[in-house]
């Protein structure tokens, strides 16, 4: 652990050498947020319905901010990173060194996700919680440790993605595809209980609900225990699932890889 | 004309890169692609639920969505080389390249680039606007169509003239890409009916930024919605000024404050 932490330490200052850049970029991910908002206010106060799907406007407000804080985290950078490690060549000193590539470019973004946390979801948890009375300190908590999980089903799966650099060279584009299909398929453009049933079961078999839904809906008290317990036995399976395709994945690119330059 | 062969000379060379990375060019209108998708799947999961968005009906809101992506596309598909001014060219010196040959340094920079990417945009915003169109049982006369054109012309050159004002900040500060993220997330609010934002954002979207003259006003118009007057020819008076406003004003004392970085 004590070789990684520096990684974490690195990001973090990293960001806050030019702190105005990072708080820029997350105001302008706030507009998106708004649109959203604005249009559940509407609907939900020119419409008949006070509760759709079992939201009221009170949690679906909760839910609006917590998936844009969530959904900031998961889109730390690993995919641009990994991509441009195999691209640039750099990744050659990782594999030099004595040290796990996967443990290291973790490390590194739990820098960003800490950041993340204590600019966005930290605020935003401790608001909904003591000012506007909606989750608990017990969800809170419970929500805490499902956000951590997720965090992690996300790191795995942006590993996957960003190992597509061996084949494209368009980083930019597959970056951008990613967060794209993670906002829709997570949960966080839109609560996952709006799709059609069907539609749901098969998000059950996906990892993108453990991202985003299941944590907020923790949060919201959704669950009863037992539910609760299966939500993270869902995470659990699928970071153990993406950590084996990771591990295999990995090995064989490894014994492929060449690098022009670096 | 000498532009317009500069131009060709350009895309041939592009088109060029363009057959080497042809995964490439698929991903990134597949990105595109899915984040349209994601945005229809949105509207329709909504409607589903609701009858209309304060008076406005689904296929109204897709007309509105259809009409909002293609000059989005179609901005998104020469200029994007403005994005890279306020990111990267004046930070690392790339842009007095631009300053040193014989043509229009904008011209030039918008000449560099052509993003197919944004045929993503452009084709789902065309299909939607075709299936709401249909869906509405509207017929355009002649003179619509003419006036239709006009308008995604000028919501063409809003965009632009939005883009180059964002981008152009970075001729004095080296970088403005944060700030034209900003700006140009605004747009977002344009592909849905303004009216079911607050007052302050519709001010904003109307007379500051002004993106909703791009789809919403226009739109409005061809639906048959209440309008003001001359909906069409205020959306071409406000893109010229903003475009005036853009070029001679801004990227021209921009070009004159330039002091480079050194290459």
């Amino acid at each position: 652990m004590r070789t990684y932490f520096p990684f974490t330490k690195a990001t973090i200052q990293e960001i806050l050498a030019y702190p105005g850049e990072s708080f820029l970029y997350i105001f302008g991910m706030t507009i998106g947020m708004f649109v959203v908002y604005y249009i559940w206010k509407v609907i939900y106060t020119t419409g008949s319905n006070t509760v759709l799907e079992g939201f009221t406007l009170q949690e679906m407000i909760a839910y609006i901010v917590l998936s844009f804080g969530v959904m900031q985290a998961i889109n730390n950078g690993t995919v641009w990173n990994i991509a441009m490690d195999i691209r640039e060549g750099t990744i050659i000193m990782n594999l030099i060194k004595p040290i796990n590539y996967h443990l290291r470019v973790f490390f590194q973004e739990m820098g960003y996700v800490l950041f993340i946390c204590s600019i966005v979801l930290v605020p935003v948890i401790l608001g909904l919680v003591f000012l506007f009375k909606t989750g608990t300190i017990v969800s809170m908590l419970l929500f805490i440790i499902s956000l951590f999980l997720g965090v992690v089903v996300g790191f795995l799966f942006d590993f996957l993605f960003g190992m597509l650099a061996f084949y494209i060279k368009n980083l930019w584009g597959i970056g951008f595809g990613k967060n794209a299909l993670v906002r829709l398929l997570s949960g966080a453009l839109i609560p996952l209980a709006f799709f059609p049933d069907v539609v749901q079961k098969v998000f059950d078999f996906l990892p993108f609900k453990a991202m985003v839904y299941a944590p907020i809906m923790i949060f919201l008290g959704k669950y009863n225990a037992n539910e609760l317990v299966g939500i993270y036995l869902n995470q659990l399976f699928w970071i153990l699932l993406l950590g084996l395709f990771n591990y295999l994945s990995w090995k064989k690119a490894v014994t492929k890889l060449t690098v022009q330059g670096g | 004309m000498r532009h317009f062969r500069i131009y060709k000379v350009f895309m041939k060379q592009y088109l060029k890169t363009l057959m080497e990375y042809r995964t490439d060019f698929l991903i990134g209108m597949l990105s595109f692609f899915v984040l349209q998708a994601s945005n229809l799947i949105f509207i329709s999961l909504i409607f589903s639920r609701i009858p209309h968005l304060n008076g406005w009906t689904y296929h109204e809101v897709l007309f509105i969505y259809g009409l909002s992506q293609i000059p989005r596309g179609i901005d998104h598909l020469f200029t994007d080389n403005l994005w890279l001014l306020a990111g990267s060219y004046v930070k690392s010196g790339q842009f007095d390249k631009y300053l040193l040959r014989p043509i229009n340094p904008l011209f030039h920079l918008i000449a560099e680039r052509f993003q197919p990417d944004a045929f993503g945009e452009i084709i789902i915003g065309v299909s939607i606007f075709a299936y709401a169109y249909g869906q509405l049982g509207l017929s355009f006369t002649v003179i619509q169509w003419g006036l239709l054109v006009i308008a995604i012309l000028a919501g063409v050159l809003i965009y632009t003239s939005i883009k180059l004002i964002g981008a152009s900040i970075a001729l004095w500060t080296k970088k403005s890409q944060q700030f034209l993220f900003i700006v140009y997330q605004l747009s977002d609010f344009s592909s849905y009916p303004l009216s079911i934002f607050s007052t302050f954002i519709k001010t904003i979207l109307t007379f500051v930024i002004p993106f909703g003259f791009v789809a919403f006003i226009p739109a409005s118009y061809f639906i048959g919605k209440p309008v003001y007057p001359l909906t069409i020819l205020w959306g071409v008076i406000v893109a010229l000024v903003f475009w005036t406003f853009g070029y001679q004003v801004v990227w021209k004392s921009g070009l004159k404050a330039y002091e480079s970085t050194g290459n």
